[in-house]
This record gives structure tokens, sequence and C-alpha cells, in this order.
């Protein structure tokens, strides 16, 4: 196990739901709180802390999307949030308004506890560059260094933007829009063939293929995913 | 008084046919002052005229001759003016010649015998030219109301041959019968289930008539008169009311009411109304029944859908929730009882058929949505195969045995497409392919560029569609029936297709299946437009 003994926060108003999470972390030796709404769940963080936060945007009492922000106002813990699928526009949203990841439901626990895995390996405090290698590939951030089969590989600069952007936030989903901000500014938001055309070439210099990722995966409508695991 | 043909069709039609009338109602002088007075004068100075060309010609001509001139005055009138005053040009005519040309002249004596039998013979002969010259006249006025009538009755027929509905077949009657007729028209339409009268038109637009219409209209139908003109005038005075019944069955009221507030017109005018009128009412009929064959037509196949879907939701949601129930159950009561490998059965039975009931609901919510028109496409650009490798994880999940073979050339044009929606309408295609073709051969998907067009190729070596259901498998619900028939082995929704047809509609694209390409399965190919992206390249550097 990853992190063993981590805390996870549930916030979702299905005992169901909870019920399920809950043996199945706690399997896998998570420790496990759960609250069944918005308020409660806001103020369980606030006393008794946790190392990562799952959050239905579905609640009954406040919407999730307005947990998710008073939560950001005062905390940096993790968050996982629970959508239902056709609602890319949600997931961005809650995505820019600061969830870590986004899962699917219904969801598989074994798809879920890979996305918890990414999130908890990375801390926001460990500002540490990150480096990647997987004996094709070799990405260093702090030296801004990339191999291919020991082979330095050129990259161009919105490139290595893109390619840092991503691998920093390895195993988890970088949206669109704030590729393109963070890329081009904020007025080239809705220029998504920028981002193809970027996205394209840097597979080629990777030796990725788009039709069977190996390291860049697209996840239609949302954004991108390094899915690299090292 | 002359009838030229003028292009004005109410001049055309209604001219002629009031001359036609004044010749009947009139020969014996019931014309009104004014024009008989006219006529008088007219024919007065053609005989005036005749007198001064006879004293011109005398010294060349003898005076037997000179009665040829005056019988050409009198066929000159006859052919231009009634019968009455035909007959006062021949007997003014018989006197000018008497008085001016025959001895002793300026006297209505006549001194040879000789001359008394010119003079009677010449009155005798211009009595019957112009007894002749006028019916012929006559005659050419009523063919030309015939024609007139014909005309009218002709438009209106073309025009209620492309009526598609009852209100048009009632705008194109009321036009033609307020033209043709220059009458004051109502038509009231019977309502089926009420029975009563409604669905008024008028012409001209005013709502005053239609109250006074429907009164008519209304003592008309109460008394089942036939077209009894007399009976009609006594009870609703003003207004002429003619049923519009086709097969037995009464469908409405036509209402005229003329200028002159006469209780109905001339016989071949009302011949011409009837003609309209039975016209008018086999139009309506028809429009009618197409209205209830295709009322019925949209029943039976809303009625049909209605059932595929009871079925459809019955079974698709039914057997896998009944799995699922019953291998939960069965873990938690006998769970002591069950080996291991036994457990792990039934809770990756409980597994799969969740992710079964997912995937309906899925669709059905898709299906709505794309039903309901409400789909709002937000477009971005996105690469064929970025797509491909969204969904084939998703897809091996589900059928691990089928392999993909992805032919994407590296320079296919980018889609400007909703990511998500074209993603599920590749994958619920090759969903069906896999579900279909033999585990051991491959499910291929190519893509070209062809003539400003994205065309995207799956193809399948499966069993193949027979050509006659290759349109049918794209309509929802559809392989419900066929699962049913033959094998519940390869459940689906039959509605992976109708979706993957929506989603590319609303892209602006088609749909087709085709056979496979040596004739063995079936190739479905999906068309999209090419957009070509802005210009404008990304900043590098």
């Amino acid at each position: 196990m990853e992190s063993p003994g981590a805390r996870v926060l549930v916030i979702d108003d299905e005992p169901q739901i909870r019920r399920f999470l809950s043996i199945s972390l706690s399997a896998q030796g998570y420790e496990v709180n759960e609250a069944a709404s918005g308020r409660e769940g806001l103020r369980m963080l606030a006393t008794q802390g946790a190392d990562l936060v799952i959050l239905d945007l579905g609640l009954p009492d406040m919407d999730g999307q307005q947990t998710l922000r008073e939560l950001r106002a005062w905390s940096s813990v993790p968050v996982i949030v629970l959508s239902v699928r056709a609602s890319e526009a949600e997931k961005v949203a809650a995505l820019d308004a600061g969830a870590n990841d986004y899962v699917t439901k219904p969801f598989g626990v074994q798809e879920f506890s890979a996305r918890l895995r990414a999130l908890l390996r990375v801390k926001p405090e460990s500002e540490q560059p990150t480096v990647f290698e997987d004996g094709h590939l070799q990405i260093d951030l702090g030296r801004r260094v990339v191999r291919r089969d020991g082979e330095p590989v050129t990259l161009s600069r919105k490139e290595w933007a893109l390619l840092s952007l991503l691998v920093s936030h390895a195993g988890r989903v970088v949206t669109q829009p704030h590729l393109l901000r963070e890329l081009w500014g904020p007025t080239h938001e809705d220029d998504t063939h920028y981002l193809r055309i970027l996205v394209a070439k840097l597979r080629t210099k990777l030796g990725d293929d788009a039709t069977a990722p190996r390291y860049i995966q697209t996840e239609s409508g949302v954004g991108l995913r390094f899915i690299g695991e090292s | 008084m002359q009838n030229s043909m003028k292009p004005d069709r109410t001049t055309q039609t209604d001219a002629p046919r009031a001359e036609a009338q004044r010749e009947r109602d009139g020969s014996i002088g019931v014309a009104s002052g004014a024009t008989a007075m006219a006529e008088l004068a007219y024919a007065t100075a053609v005989t005036a005229l005749a007198v001064i060309f006879s004293a011109l010609a005398e010294r060349s001509l003898g005076f037997t001759d000179l009665s040829l001139v005056f019988i050409t005055a009198v066929l000159f009138v006859a052919v231009r003016t009634r019968m009455s005053i035909a007959v006062y040009a021949a007997v003014l005519c018989f006197l000018a010649y008497n008085f001016f040309f025959i001895h002793p002249r300026y006297t209505f004596y006549i001194a040879a015998g000789r001359s008394v039998a010119t003079v009677v013979m010449f009155l005798v002969a211009a009595l019957i030219c112009g007894r002749l010259a006028n019916r012929l006249r006559t005659q050419v006025i009523l063919l030309r109301a015939a024609h007139a009538h014909t005309e009218a009755l002709h438009t209106l027929g073309q025009q209620l041959a492309t009526a598609a509905d009852e209100g048009e077949v009632f705008r194109a009657g009321l036009g033609a019968l307020r033209q043709a007729m220059g009458a004051e028209v109502v038509i009231l339409s019977m309502d089926d289930a009420t029975a009563t009268l409604v669905n008024v038109a008028s012409a001209p637009d005013d709502p005053d008539l239609e109250p006074d219409a429907r009164a008519a209209a209304e003592w008309r139908l109460l008394h089942g008169q036939t077209a009894d003109r007399g009976t009609d005038a006594r009870h609703s005075p003003s207004w002429w009311c003619l049923p519009l019944s086709a097969g037995g069955r009464s469908l409405g009221m036509v209402c005229l009411r003329f200028s002159d507030r006469r209780a109905a017109p001339s016989p071949d005018l009302t011949n011409l109304a009837q003609a309209m009128v039975h016209a008018m009412a086999g139009a309506s009929a028809r429009t009618r029944l197409v209205t209830q064959l295709e009322l019925a037509r949209v029943q039976g196949e809303t009625e049909r859908l209605r059932a595929a879907l009871l079925s459809s939701v019955s079974h698709d949601l039914r057997s896998p929730l009944a799995t699922i129930v019953g291998s939960a159950e069965s873990l938690s009561v006998y769970r002591d009882k069950l080996s291991r490998e036994d457990q792990a059965v039934l809770a990756e039975n409980i597994l799969i058929e969740g992710q079964r009931l997912d995937r309906y609901i899925q669709n059905l919510l898709d299906m709505t949505r794309l039903g309901h028109g409400t789909l709002t496409i937000h477009r971005e650009w996105v690469g064929l195969d970025e797509l491909c490798g969204a969904l084939l994880p998703r897809l091996r999940r589900l059928c691990p045995p089928t392999e993909i073979e992805l032919q994407i050339p590296a320079d296919l044009p980018l889609l400007y497409v909703n990511p998500a929606l074209i993603e599920q309408a590749l994958f619920n295609v090759l969903e069906n392919a896999a579900k279909f073709s033999p585990s051991d051969q491959p499910v291929t998907l190519s893509a070209a560029r062809c003539d400003g067009e994205l065309q995207i190729r799956i193809s399948d070596r499966g069993p193949g569609v027979p050509e006659e259901e290759r349109q049918r498998i794209f309509d929802m619900f559809y392989s419900v029936g066929r699962g049913d028939r033959e094998n519940r082995a390869k459940p689906g929704t039959g509605l992976g297709l109708a979706i993957c047809q929506g989603i590319v509609a609303a892209h602006g694209g088609r749909v087709v299946a085709l056979p496979g390409d040596d004739g063995q399965g079936t190739m479905i190919l999906i068309t999209l437009p090419v957009i070509d992206p802005p210009t404008d390249q990304p900043r590098e550097e």
C-alpha cells in the first residue's frame, strides 16, 4: 500500500456508496471517515482533518461545487469529485474550482484506488521536482531533461511547458481550459486546435500513440492525463 | 359595349355573364333605362349614317341596291345590341329607306307596286338578319362566359389539387368564389366531434359577416333543404347557402350574398358555384382523409415505439437486476456454504450485470437527450486517433476477446465535434460490431478524407445485415425484436445505433449500413463534414 493509514473523508449522501467505499478503502488500509452532507463534511474536515477528500457533486444540502469552493477557501487537501457521466462541463468546472481529480459514477474500485494513490503520492507541499522513468522514457522536470531510450529529446518551449504541467500532475487529469490558459493565456481558452496540434507533436517526440497512449491520455471533452506509472 | 378580352379576370368572367344574363332577362326590354337609351341612340346613329352613305352613293347605285346598305346597318346594330334594339333598327331603317329613297321621296307613301314588294321584302330581310345576327352574338357571349367559367373552375381545381390541408382548400375556394361570383362569401366547416359549424373563412375579411351567414347556414342545415331557392329566400333572404358534402357526409356550408341582395344568381352562375363547391368538398374530404391517415400512422408508430420501449425496459432492466439480486442474496444468505470460487463467480456476476445496467440506463438517457432536440453541441477540436485512444480501453473491458484494428492516416484532419458524443457514437458502433463479429476476427476502423468529408468505416466479419433491414437497424429498439427471436446470448438494447445516428446527425453527418468489403459482414459508414481549423497557428516560442 502506498500510504497506509492515510485518512480519507467521504462526503456523500448515499449511505450505500459510503458503506462500500468505507469497506473497500478500509480493506486497503485507509482510515475512513464519513459525512452525509456538505456542512457535516466541512465541519469534520475542519475538526478532524484528512489526507484526502472524496466529494459527491450531487449533495442534498449544498451544491457540491459550492462545498468545493468553501473547502478550497481554507484547505489544500486533495479532493476527488464523484460525478455522473455526460456532464463534461460539470467535471471541468469542478476541476477548475480546485478539485484534483474526478471519477464518474458508477466507478470501479480498482480505477478509483489508482486515482486515490496517485493523489496521495503527490503531496502538495512536496515541491521538489518530479522524475519520471519507465525504461523507455526519462523525464526530469528539475533538470529539464527528456530522454527517449537514452537519446535526449529536444522539445520546444511550449512542448516542454505542456509536458511539465502534465507530469507534475501525473495520474491526474488537467483540464483543457487550464492548459490553454497556462500555455497561451486567457484569451485562447477556446482555441482547442492549438492544444491538439501541440499534443500531437509532443506525442510523436515521446514515441507515444494517440490510439493506444502510454503517456498522454485524452479524456474526451475534459482534458489530458499523464498516465505513465513510474 | 364591345366586350374585349381584357386580362383582368374579374372583367373577363363577370362582364359577358352579366350581358348574357341581361340578354335573357331583358330581351323584351327590361334592360335598365340608361343602357336602353344608349342602345337606341346607337341604333338611330347607325341608321342616320346609312341614310347619309346612301345619299352619297345614290348616283352610282340603284334604289334596290341601297337596301343592302340599310341591311348592313341593321346587321351592325344586331350584333352589338339586344334583339329589341335590332327590331327597332330594322323598323327605323325601313322607314328611312322608304322616306328618303322610295318615290315619291320624303313621304311614307309608296307609288310603284314593285317598290312596295322591295320595301316589304327589305323589312322581312332586316328582321331575319337582325334576329340571326343577334342570336349569334348571344351564343358568342354565352360561349365566352362558359369559357370563363371553365377557366375559373380549372384554376380552382389546380389550387385544390395542391392544397395540403383543409385550410388551404377553404382559402382557394374562398378566393375563387369571391372572384367568380362577385359576392360576399363565408365558408363554415363542420366539426366532426361536435357536429357544429366552425372554422370560418370569409371574404371580404369582415367579422360581421359570419354570425349572419352562420344563422342562415344553420337554418339551412336544420331544415335539410335541397337547393330550393324559393324556400331559402323566404327564411334567409340575403344568404344563399350551398352544402359542402362528400360521400353523403356533411363537411360544412358555403354561404354567398350578392351585392344586389338577390337570393340566388342565374342558372349558369348557380351551376358554376355548385361545381366550385363540389370541387371544394372533394378536396376537403381528401385532405381530411390524409390528416386522418397521418394521425393513424403516427399513432401506430408511437404505439409500436411504446411497446418496444416497454418490452426493452422490462427485459433489459429486469434481467441484469434479477442476476444482481439473486447473486447478492446468495452471497448474503449462503455465504458460509459457498466455496471461495462460487463466491467469486457470484461477485463477478453482480459486477458484470451492474455494468450492463449502467450502459443501458446511459443509452436511455442519451436517447432522451437526443430525442428532445435539446442537445446543444459544444464543439472543440480533437483528433480521431485521440478519441479511439479514449474509447478503446472502455471497449476492451467490455468485449475483451475482440481485436480492434485501426487504420487512421497520420494526416487525417482534426474533427470539430463534441468529443464525448462522437466518442460515444463510435463506441456504440464498435460495441455492436464486436458483439456480432467472431471473436477470432478483428473489427476494423478506418478513416479517410473524401470530397470535403471525413469517412469513418467500421467493418465486422459477422453474419451481416440483410439489405431490407439495413435502414431499420438504426431504428430505436430495433434489435430487441431480433434479439428476442434469435439470440439472447447477445443482449442489446437496440438503442446503440439509433444513438449513433442521432449524434452523427446532430453534427451534420450521416450513418449508413453497407455490406462488408467482400460481401461478408457489415460495414457501418459514418460521414462527417470536414471543417478546416482556423488558419492562425499557435505561437511557438
